[in-house]
Order: C-alpha cells, then structure tokens, then sequence
C-alpha cells in the first residue's frame, strides 16, 4: 500500500509574544536598581538564572551595570551564568570590541547587547551581525525625559547624555545592523509603574526590527499594555524579582499563556 | 558534533551532555567516528558556514556520511547548510534538501510590516510518522531571517509552520538527515525531550 505523505503544517497560533526577564549586576552581583540608581543586592546571579531556567521563562537578559571594562574575569563569570541557562540568553554591559563579542557569544550567550559601542564604534554591530547573524545583536537604548532637553537618549547606563532623539535613535540602530531593539525608560526603571507607551508606540512604528520594552513593568497589565502600544517582547526586571508591598526578594514568572 | 567555527556550539553540547549523551567536537572530517550520529550545529552567516565546509574540507565526508545513512542533525543554520543555496549570500550548500533558503519578507501576508528576524516561541506538535522519531509536543524557540522553503516532495520538509503568513520548513529531512530550523537547545524541557528522542532513534548511546 502506497501511503500519500502530506507535510504537517502547525496550526496557525496567535502570536505568543515573549516575556522576558531582565537582570542587572554590578560588579557581578545581582541587584535592582531605580532609575538606574540605588542599586539594591537581591541576590547570586547565577542561582536566580538557575531559578528563572527552571521556570520556564522565555528569554533572559543580563545587564552589568558596572563601569568596570569587560575583561577575562568577567568572561569567566558570565559563562558560569549561562551554563545554567536553557533557554535563549543576552549579556550586555561593556563590550565594545568584537573579541569581546565573540567571548560573549562563546561563553553560551545567543546575543550580545550593544549600548554605548553602538555611539562609539558604529561599525562593531554590522560586523557582528556578518559573523553571527543580525538576531544576535541586541541594541539597548535608553531613554530619558528632561524638563529642558525633552526627550533623549542616553547612553552609559543612564549616566550619559546624548543629543539623540529615540525615534532617530532607533532608526540608526537598525541601519548599523542590529537584530532587535530593547527601549529603556530610564525615567520609569524600578518604578513599577507601567512602560512608557507612548514611546514604545513610537519607535515600534519607526523600525521594523523586534522592538523588546524595559522599564516600569509591575503587572501582568503593564505587560500586556506594552504590548498593545506595539511592543514585539516585554521585558521587566524587579516584578520578576520583587513580591508585595514590602518588596520581598521572591522570583516569580506569569505562567505561560498568562499575558496573552 | 562538527565544529564549523560559526557561532556557539556550547549551548548544544551543553544539552547533549545534560540528556546523557557522550557528545566530542570534531575540528576536521577525519575526527568523525565510525558509528555516531552526527550534529550540525550554527548559527551565523549562509556564506561563512559555507567558507567553513569548504576550508576545512568537510563536503566529502558529510556527504559520504549522508549516502550511507548516517544520523545527522543540523540545528538552524546547520539545517539551512542542507539546501542548495541561500538568499543570505553565495556559495553552494550541501544540497541535500532541494530548497532554497529565503529571507523573510518585509510584509506578512496580509500586507503589514512583518518583523525580521523571526524571534520568538511557537508551538511544536507534530504527530507520529511525521518526524522519523516520536517527538513530544512542546514549544519550541525560533530566530531567523532566513527560511527554508517548504519543498516539492513533502517528505523532505516533512514538518511546516508560517510566521506572518510565510509557510516554511520547520523540519526537513533527506536520507537520515534531518534538519531543525528552531533551537532544541534552547527551548527548556520541550527541546530536551526532544533531542533525547532523537538520540535514541540515532543510536547516541545513553538516552
């Protein structure tokens, strides 16, 4: 008998946009930050990735927030972190160099995130992007509201002004080569008070790359209402990190399904 | 599991030994064995990973390994190695699979904007006989720019799904090649169990 072999086609699916979780280390030590100060000890970056794999998270990122160039101790730290990731996993903080990209991508990390190499070395993102693939390169911008200077970007974990507006900004993230774009409302971190849509809105209909959000999320609404302003992926560190009034370090993830 | 010199292969080393699998890099063709099954994995450029095949002269015995029926897995871009050719940029793939690797349009299907690379979690349920191994339904991670186009024959892209309405292999298959277009090793318990599935159908020892 002849059997007629049809492919299987997977079902057409709604869309399940990423939840992603965002962490942020100084010095190698786990902490959460507001407005990209005040940075609080919560934990061992390594058992939390652990705790957050087991989880089932979708997608983490680890930001060092630190001024400290990225060098072979770090190289070393950051691979024990991603030995205890399963899932998709993005460090960011200090790399200007493609040897460092490469360290970062050789540690186990599927992306790298770019910040301030991007104003500095423009060229480093296309040239990762022809190594390893454009989804490899994770532009992080950071945005900021001043009374005066209105609306920028900023670089340097928050500490630096640029003369960049975001729109523009994200636009030149994209033309540089880079896969995806993390917009950062440095004015909203630790707030926990819901993203700055208008912001997502704008910049998720300025490029056509995935634009992931971070800064403010402090409910499964906030997530949901990210991705209603466009959002691709949410991301949120401290409602991943933080439970109840008091702000008890406990780790929790929505389940899946949750937001969508 | 050869290493082509793109990208990470410690993610799918890392999973292979974590399923009990004894899993060794080979840097030339002369480091394969006479028995085990073999991992493409890659992730990178279509034209590098081709530089690589051809540099480190692994075309002869991947396709020796092929016409004699070898388990051989490729992981995304290892998988996309197993077409003719690729939008991404030149040079010949191993052309195995009779398809060619395409990039995503700017527009879905329904004409919006479609979002490049392709990031991001689909389902994975594929039923018996699909898949030359049985395979647990799951969820399973996905970034590319590139596709593979689903095949004339059908049992070379046996297993099929679309991201803004772009239907694309996300399995082939050619001898006992078989190619994944997303990453097991990167998706938790559902890539795990998997790959374990895999290894036990390829005969990879302890699974």
């Amino acid at each position: 008998m002849i059997a007629l072999q049809l492919p299987y086609v997977e079902p057409r699916q709604a869309p399940a946009p990423r939840v992603i979780v965002a962490l942020t280390t100084l010095d190698g030590r786990l902490v959460r930050t507001t407005r990209f100060k005040d940075p609080t000890y919560v934990g061992d970056p390594i058992n939390a990735v652990k705790i957050f794999s087991e989880k089932g998270v979708d997608e983490l990122v680890l930001l060092e927030i630190g001024r400290r160039p990225f060098e072979a101790r770090r190289e070393e730290a950051i691979r024990d972190i991603a030995s205890e990731a399963f899932m998709p996993i993005s460090y960011g903080g200090g790399v200007s160099t493609i040897e460092q990209v490469r360290a970062v991508i050789r540690c186990g990390f599927e992306k790298v995130v770019l910040n301030t190499a991007l104003h500095e070395s423009p060229g480093l993102a296309r040239t990762a992007a022809d190594e390893f693939g454009s989804q490899a390169v994770l532009a992080s911008m950071e945005v900021s509201r001043h009374w005066m200077r209105g609306e920028h970007v900023r670089t340097g974990c928050g500490r630096v002004a640029t003369r960049w507006k975001p729109v523009d900004w994200a636009k030149r993230c994209e033309e540089l080569g880079c896969g995806e774009l993390m917009v950062t409302s440095v004015d909203r971190d630790g707030s926990m008070s819901g993203y700055d849509r208008e912001l997502i809105a704008q910049i998720a209909s300025a490029v056509s790359i995935p634009v992931i959000a971070l800064g403010g999320a402090g409910s499964v609404n906030d997530l949901r209402a990210g991705l209603d302003a466009g959002a691709t992926a949410v991301a949120a560190g401290s409602m991943f990190v933080f439970h109840g009034p008091r702000r008890a370090v406990l780790i929790n993830y929505p389940e899946a399904g949750r937001i969508a | 599991m050869i290493d082509l010199a793109t990208g990470n292969i410690g993610s799918v080393l890392k999973m292979l030994a974590r399923i009990g699998a004894d899993p060794f890099v080979c840097s030339s063709p002369n480091d394969i064995d006479d028995a085990s099954p073999v991992v493409v994995p890659g992730v990178g450029h279509f034209s590098k990973a081709v530089q690589s095949l051809d540099d480190g002269h692994w075309r002869g015995q991947l396709g020796a390994l092929h016409a004699e029926d070898r388990p051989i897995l490729g992981i995304c871009l290892g998988a996309q190695l197993f077409c003719r050719e690729s939008e991404e940029g030149g040079g010949a793939g191993l052309g195995w699979i009779p398809a060619v690797v395409r990039r995503f349009p700017a527009e879905s299907s329904g004409g919006e904007r479609l979002r490049v690379p392709h990031m991001g979690w689909q389902t994975f349920t594929p039923p018996d006989g699909c898949l030359p191994f049985s395979a647990p339904a799951g969820r399973m991670y996905y970034a590319q720019s590139y596709f593979i186009e689903p095949t004339v024959d059908p049992a070379h892209s046996p297993y099929q799904s679309e991201y803004g309405g772009v239907r694309f292999a996300a399995a082939v298959r050619s001898n006992n090649a078989i190619g994944l277009q997303f990453h097991p090793e990167k998706s938790h318990r559902h890539g795990m169990a998997l790959l374990r599935h895999w290894l036990a159908w390829a005969g990879g020892g302890a699974a």
